[in-house]
């Protein structure tokens, strides 16, 4: 009987803490306190690069609260982030955003990688209920008109790809033959789509395209398809960090001796996974070599890059870490700007706020023209080479986002 | 194709079907014996994983030795599981599904929370690649088929040279029969849990380097234990290696020749089977679903 009660008095105790552990969590600018939500993929196949970015997040709210927080309405507020992993799926997508919206009260949002989740979350919570979103991911869907309240704080395949493919008709001009693979999810159509439009532009020929389901782990047979079509170059940058490096290990594996185009968004893990050997010469379309000699590196990323490193002890730091960083300044000050929280009024002041980024550029926002609404932010691209097991900057380009 | 391209297609069906082979005996030998469908034999193979980078990529203990110890450690962790778990659902399909769905989802959320939530990726134990007829091939995908080759081969010799391999098969074949013939049914099922367990754990450990260990890797892999065993004849040995080598086969050709869509083709050779020979092409047992 004793036995029983305490049972029962522990599961009712549990039952009344689950839904009291949501009013206990602090709304967006209640108790002085704004929330900068975020949604992730903390597990599975992108996990690396959800948590750099993050972390990317993480060092923005740190360094505005080392700062005294913003002033909004006469009011100081300290930021705070919140993330949820969406393992990068589309209802975990839906699942995190309603969890962000409803139960958190969050109206901010920075950093989301992966098409699938954001365009799910934007179409399920985020446009109805006016959330301002500034995703990463890169399917055309993830900004339009019909999703107001959505930017995007980097590049697109189209912008990587166009500088990869540019870069290496100039300083590559053995790469005429380019094969494609990339997961079969939104990113991944998108990202095989973009380069194949910009090789083919360049004169380069796609001789073959594959895609994988997010997940896979033996890509022998996919591989094996590509590599009969004599390819110069593999591109693998619509993948995950993960997937990068398993790639890259079993290319190097089945004796492939072309050049690969990896995204390598967080280059200490396709390292880890597929070591220094094999690893040797890949290029790294999406990523930055902070301690790269002769790299357009300022001193503000330098600095970002050490504060990241100190923080997490990962010296490989994420580029897309940085950009959200960039972000969730640059939205900051838009709120500051606006004096309110109200996130039309915030949408239409960060269309016009220009803050400096890292890179030493003021932020610039395209993509009337290509993607619909000029919601895109404009930033620098690196490209990168593994080199003796560290990231060397080879190229450098500024795209052009109409 | 080429015949480069079919040798590589080939090769690489090797080291799917050995792995297929490996986890699939495990589980038709504790459906044969107890009558259990054990939908934990995925959870086994995630923890396989987890021992083997823990014990050997993060405290250096020698592969060998820390394999060894990991498939008797999750042996005996499948007896347990089915001494105070399974037991008394034997021949229950429902009930025991239930369980063995509740008893994954404890050990996958378990993971995550004592492993974390990222994937962990280990060294290459077996270093380097072997090139045959111009096809190349990495060493560690070549012990995959070596490692499972001697644990299968070793178990069917088991299975058809010991007593208690002969109690085992005869507590499959006829149970009522077996326990009249002085066979204890607790014991082989016991046994019978120990060997599919480790053997689902020994899995883990030979892919954990090749690919990595995380909570969900034994979902997929289930899956086509699953398939196998229903190709194969649900209960059948025999049938498990005949339907392992298939659908390893299927897998590779398919997927080199028609890409990812080709997984459409075991799911269609699946139903075929069920519609054309329920007991699996190695005749297993038909089961009926009692509550």
């Amino acid at each position: 009987m004793k036995k029983t009660l305490i049972v029962s008095a522990l599961v009712t105790a549990l039952l009344f803490a689950y839904p009291l552990q949501g009013f206990a969590n602090p709304t967006a600018e209640k108790e002085n306190v704004l929330v900068i939500g975020d949604f992730q993929p903390l597990s599975g196949p992108g996990a690396a690069l959800g948590v750099g970015n993050h972390r990317g997040v993480e060092l923005a709210v740190d360094d505005i609260n080392a700062q005294g927080g913003i002033k909004v309405g006469g009011k100081k507020y300290m930021l705070k982030t919140i993330v949820y992993d969406h393992k990068g799926t589309a209802e975990g997508g839906v699942t995190a955003a309603n969890k962000l919206v409803f139960d958190d009260g969050v109206k901010f949002i920075v950093g989301t990688v992966g098409s699938g989740p954001s365009i799910a979350a934007t179409e399920a919570v985020f446009t109805e209920n006016k959330i301002l979103f500034c995703t990463t991911g890169w399917n055309p869907k993830c900004l339009g008109q019909d999703r107001p309240y959505n930017f995007r704080l980097h590049g697109t395949g189209r912008e990587y790809g166009t500088a990869f493919y540019e870069w290496a008709a100039k300083n590559l001009p053995e790469v005429k033959r380019v094969a494609i693979i990339a997961v079969n999810d939104p990113a991944g159509f998108a990202a095989a789509e973009d380069s194949k439009a910009v090789a083919e532009s360049l004169g380069m020929t796609v001789v073959a395209t594959e895609f994988f389901e997010r997940g896979t782990t033996d890509y022998y047979p996919f591989l094996t398809r590509l590599m009969a079509k004599n390819p110069d170059v593999i591109d693998t940058g619509g993948s995950k960090p993960d997937e990068d490096g398993l790639m890259t290990k079993q290319l190097y594996e089945l004796g492939y001796k072309g050049k690969i185009a990896a995204a390598g968004q967080v280059p200490s893990t396709t390292l880890k996974i597929a070591g220094k050997e094999a690893s040797e010469g890949v290029y790294l379309m999406q990523t930055i070599a902070y301690d790269s000699p002769g790299a357009v590196i300022t001193a503000e990323q330098k600095e970002f890059a050490k504060k990241y490193t100190e923080k997490y002890g990962d010296p490989l730091v994420p580029y897309q870490a940085e950009k959200c960083y960039d972000m969730v300044i640059g939205l900051v000050k838009a709120i500051e700007n606006a004096n309110s929280f109200d996130t039309t009024v915030v949408r239409d002041e960060l269309e016009k706020t220009g803050w400096k980024l890292l890179s030493g550029h003021m932020s610039r926002w395209g993509g009337v023209k290509t993607y619909g609404i000029r919601h895109n932010l404009i930033i620098p691209i690196y490209i990168n080479q593994f080199r003796n097991g560290k990231v060397a900057t080879v190229g450098y380009a500024m795209p052009d986002i109409p | 194709m080429t015949g480069q391209l079919v040798v590589q297609t080939i090769l690489n069906s090797f080291m799917l079907s050995g792995l297929y082979i490996l986890i699939a005996s495990g589980l038709t030998l504790v459906l044969g014996v107890i009558h259990i469908i054990n939908f934990a034999h995925g959870a086994f193979i995630m923890l396989g994983a987890y021992a083997i980078y823990f014990l050997s990529a993060r405290w250096g203990v020698p592969y060998l030795f820390a394999f060894v110890i990991s498939v008797f450690t999750l042996g005996a962790l499948g007896m347990v599981v089915e001494k105070f778990l399974y037991h008394r659902f034997w021949g229950k399909v429902l009930p025991c599904l239930v369980v063995a769905v509740g008893l994954t989802q404890v050990i996958q959320q378990g993971a995550l929370v004592a492993f974390g939530i990222e994937s962990k990726y280990m060294d290459s134990i077996f270093r380097g690649t072997i090139t045959f007829l111009g096809a190349r091939f990495s060493v560690e995908r070549l012990m995959v088929v070596v490692i499972a080759s001697v644990l299968v081969l070793g178990l069917l010799i088991f299975l058809k040279t010991t007593k208690i391999g002969m109690a085992m098969r005869a507590a499959a074949q006829d149970t009522d029969a077996a326990i009249l013939q002085g066979v204890s049914i607790s014991k082989a099922a016991q046994l019978a849990m120990f060997i599919g367990c480790g053997m689902a754990a020994a899995a883990g450990m030979i892919i954990a380097p090749i690919f990595r260990a995380d909570a969900y890797m034994g979902e997929l892999l289930l899956t086509k234990a699953f398939m196998i065993i229903i190709i194969g004849g649900m209960g059948s040995l025999p049938g498990a290696i005949m339907g392992g080598l298939l659908v390893g086969f299927i897998d590779s050709v398919g997927q080199t020749l028609i890409g990812y869509p080709s997984q459409i083709l075991l799911f269609i050779l699946v139903i075929v089977v069920l519609l054309v020979k329920p007991t699996g092409l190695f005749s297993g047992i038909v089961f009926t679903i009692e509550a």
